[in-house]
């Protein structure tokens, strides 16, 4: 088999792959806001130091002052 | 002064000062101490006074036990898990997504919740054995963050988001690209033998190539471009030519041709001008598509109604109801700043009411018991008790909507400037292709075909199609930007029409928030004036308190004694002092003669001193905007309020303008018919409900609006009301913007004539087709995008 069906098999399947895996962004609600996602992304350090002691346990007042700064 | 830490509104004279931070509030501090204390102080630092002052929402959200109303409420409820969305107006900042997001610090319950800044809600998961939606809500108001939940949100069926457009759009561009990609070869003449400079290769795999096109082309006719087939033909149907019929004819002549060129194999088709075409057509409309999402344009009474009432049984005790269920005679709890659900007779002794919503009138109307209330008022006066005379439905106020108005789609019938000019353009591109085809018929006949389809190729208007999406589209976007919300493109194109603009007062050319007030009588000594601040202070009804904000700062004094006396003034006294502010004839005063302007009146140890007369305040730049307008539009003053304001308002607004008093929200709506009958395209400036039916009935209905996130009725457009002043530039602009489409459509014609000259000679090749398209849709969008933005430069 000439190669040129190998080539062209794989630049459609490539392309199909990104095409699916654009309608399941849009599926899932990607496209829906786009805005928020910029915004959050840059308190997004903050949020993993913060969230990961606050899920372990409850409500404290006094806790976890040490990860500011 | 300073300004609050929390919600950066300025402190009194004496901020409360907590932890070295100043704020203007008890509930200010308060908020601040709970981020403070939940590790979230993190909120002050993304944006500064990002806050809210919380309200009052004692009993607010009782309704919020009822399982019928969380079922309807939640998105998703399996009995230990909930998901809710909720509409909050005050997400307008970083920090408002932060904490938002951080819920789960304030309780843990919370899994998560995430923030749709655009729609300013937030949809929470939360468990609900330990935090129930009532107390996730009291939560969210104690923050500052208190969701609007209205009978709206009750009714309205699970929304599908319609994705299609980007659907459609992600398979012409995937598809756009993969043809040009594969029919690449043949741009070059590669393919061609190999006495011509061709590739062999290339050459032997030709069909391979074009059939793969073909493949590709197929989703994009039948499933991207459906909707221009399906318009086309509903069109058809109701004998109308309009732009999508061009467009129509041209993919699918494109489409036949390709393929009977590929099966013949007498050339490559047009695939790369096919795919494109509709790809770029798709752009057009979604990016026509701006929408507000977080502002709604068709409002009606539900999305100003509580979803449920506090009813008094026969128990004499207090239940909550749906507010579908209220039946004739039953006694309901009306408290605080409540709208009155539907009509009734009130029971209590006094209240006022707000009904400005309404009717348009800007003051408190008193009741007293015994008296009919209407539904849509806003309760002034702690909480009332009323037997309920009619069911919801049946009231004064949905009534209103259901007049024939509100159901029918009045955009329906307005026909855009493309699709009058596609009618044009759709007879003389068939009378050239049918010409065309005949001259060749008696040439070379077998060149009649090819020419007939060509034709009907280089002319499908694309560019046309393209022009008014653009010029509109971002149209719609600067005027947004300028704090001018419309609901569509067509908005602009009928305001670019309007011949007469009807304005009503209260509320649209006067301002809510401040009023003057001047004072006649008796000057007032320092010490009176003191009193009189102080003993204001204590009050809540409206006029003390905007009487309050007028006065100059006074030292704050604790009175020896205060009385309310509801409905008639209010009374206070400090070292042998008195003070009374009230009504005439409460402060003891019988020789002012009757005022159709509110006042307050004044006596000091019983000794009338004189009143403030309060005057509505027209907005900055009214008698500017009137007498621009005048130029070219006729005006009218169309008002709910009584005459009081005549004189002034004549002296305000060009000479001999029409000005209607005492006018009824349906005397409005006749009103505004009785002009379109003398074909007059009329736009229609409102705020209220009162002007509901006038703004649906109008070619273009705008309301003003002090803050956008709050009620607006249904209407075509929502102006900020601080670009009051800029009204007619927008009017303006907008007839610029319908005159760079036409210049838009002479520059498409252009390309097209070009095209037709080399389709009408039999020469078209694919390459051609393929440069003029996009070049003409570029050239286009550039031209229309840029053209948009220099006019606009003039709107402040």
């Amino acid at each position: 088999m000439s190669v040129i069906y190998v080539l062209l098999t794989i630049s459609i399947i490539v392309a199909v792959v990104f095409f699916i895996a654009f309608i399941i962004s849009v599926k899932s609600g990607q496209y829906d806001d786009s805005y928020t996602p910029s915004v959050r992304m840059l308190f997004e350090d903050e949020l993993v130091i913060e969230k990961s002691p606050s899920l372990e346990k409850n409500i404290n007042p006094n806790k976890s002052t040490k990860l500011k700064e | 002064m300073e300004k609050c830490y929390h919600c950066g509104d300025e402190c009194d004279s004496t901020p409360i000062i907590y932890d070295e931070k100043s704020f203007c509030c008890n509930g200010c501090k308060t908020v601040y101490d709970i981020f403070q204390s939940n590790d979230l102080s993190y909120y002050y630092d993304l944006e500064s006074s990002a806050g809210a002052t919380p309200n009052e929402i004692e009993g607010k959200f009782d309704f919020l036990d009822k399982k019928e109303i969380i079922e309807k409420l939640t998105e998703f409820n399996d009995g230990s898990h909930q998901i809710i969305s909720l509409y909050i107006p005050h997400i307008h900042c970083s920090s408002c997504i932060w904490v938002l997001e951080n819920l789960n610090k304030l309780h843990s319950s919370i899994s998560n919740s995430q923030v749709d800044f655009p729609k300013k809600t937030v949809r929470i998961s939360y468990i609900f054995n330990e935090i129930s939606l009532k107390n996730l809500i009291i939560l969210l108001a104690r923050i500052g963050y208190e969701p609007y939940i209205s009978l709206e949100d009750f009714d309205k069926k699970k929304k599908t988001i319609n994705r299609s457009l980007i659907y459609k759009l992600g398979i012409a561009g995937f598809a756009f690209g993969n043809v040009m990609f594969l029919s690449f070869p043949e741009y070059l003449d590669l393919a061609s033998s190999k006495t011509n400079g061709g590739e062999f290769w290339l050459e032997q795999y030709q069909n391979l190539f074009r059939w793969l096109m073909f493949v590709f082309s197929l989703p994009v006719v039948f499933y991207a471009g459906q909707d221009y087939f399906i318009s086309a033909f509903k069109g058809l149907r109701s004998k109308i030519l309009n732009i999508d019929v061009p467009i129509a004819l041209g993919i699918l002549v494109l489409f036949l041709r390709s393929t009977a060129e590929i099966i013949f194999n007498t050339g490559s088709g047009f695939f790369d001008s096919l795919t494109g075409l509709v790809f770029f057509l798709l752009l057009g409309k979604f990016f026509q598509q701006k929408t507000y999402s977080f502002l709604s344009f068709e409002r009606d009474y539900k999305s100003y109604f509580p979803i449920a009432v506090t009813k008094i049984n026969s128990l004499e005790k207090e239940e909550t109801i749906q507010i579908y269920d209220i039946k004739k005679g039953d006694r309901i709890l009306i408290r605080n700043e409540e709208i009155i659900p539907t009509d009734g007779i009130l029971m209590s002794n006094h209240t006022q009411i707000d009904y400005s919503f309404v009717t348009g009138e800007s003051e408190p109307v008193d009741k007293v018991s015994g008296d009919k209330i209407y539904a849509g008022g806003k309760q002034l006066n702690g909480a009332v008790e009323m037997e309920v005379l009619k069911s919801v439905s049946q009231s004064y106020l949905t009534q209103l909507w259901s007049n024939a108005v509100f159901k029918k789609d009045a955009s329906s019938k307005f026909q855009t400037l493309t699709d009058s000019i596609g009618k044009r353009f759709t007879i003389l591109v068939l009378t050239i292709a049918f010409t065309a085809t005949l001259f060749w018929l008696f040439k070379d006949s077998s060149k009649a075909l090819n020419v007939f389809t060509a034709v009907l190729i280089i002319a499908c208007p694309c560019a046309i199609a393209l022009a008014s999406p653009f010029t509109l589209g971002n149209m719609l976007r600067i005027f947004g930007k300028k704090k001018f919300y419309l609901k569509d493109t067509q908005t602009i194109e009928q305001l670019a029409q309007i011949d007469t603009a009807i304005f009503d007062k209260t509320g649209t050319i006067t301002t809510a928030k401040k009023s003057t007030a001047t004072y006649q009588g008796l000057p007032l000594t320092l010490e009176e004036e003191s009193l009189l601040k102080n003993t204001l202070r204590a009050s809540n009804h409206p006029l003390s308190r905007s009487l309050y904000n007028m006065l100059t700062a006074q030292n704050i004094l604790t009175l020896d004694e205060y009385q309310e006396h509801l409905g008639k003034g209010i009374f206070g006294a400090r070292n042998n002092n008195s003070i009374k502010v009230g009504s005439a004839n409460f402060v003891g005063d019988n020789t002012t003669n009757e005022h159709t302007n509110t006042a307050v009146h004044i006596s000091s140890n019983n000794l009338y001193k004189g009143c403030y007369v309060f005057k509505n305040e027209y907005r900055e730049g009214v008698s500017e905007v009137f007498s621009e307008m005048n130029k070219t539009l006729d005006l009218a003053i169309i008002s709910g309020d009584n005459d009081g304001e005549k004189q002034r308002l004549e002296t305000l607004l060009p000479k001999l303008t029409p000005i209607y008093f005492n006018q009824k929200p349906d005397d409005k709506l006749a009103f505004i018919t009785a002009l379109q009958k003398e074909n007059k395209k009329v736009m229609m400036v409102g705020d209220g409900l009162n002007d509901a039916g006038a703004l649906a009935k109008s070619n273009v209905g705008i309301a003003i609006s002090e803050n956008i996130n709050i009620f607006s009725p249904a209407c075509d457009g929502i102006l900020d009301a601080s670009k009051f002043k800029m009204l007619y530039q927008y009017i303006l602009t907008s007839k610029k913007a319908i005159k760079i489409i036409k210049l838009s459509f002479l520059l498409s014609l252009m390309y097209n004539v070009i095209g037709l000259y080399f389709a009408v000679t039999g020469q078209l090749e694919p390459v051609i087709a393929a440069i003029l398209m996009p070049l003409s849709s570029i050239s286009v969008v550039a031209f229309a995008t840029i053209a948009t933005n220099v006019i606009s430069r003039k709107i402040k």
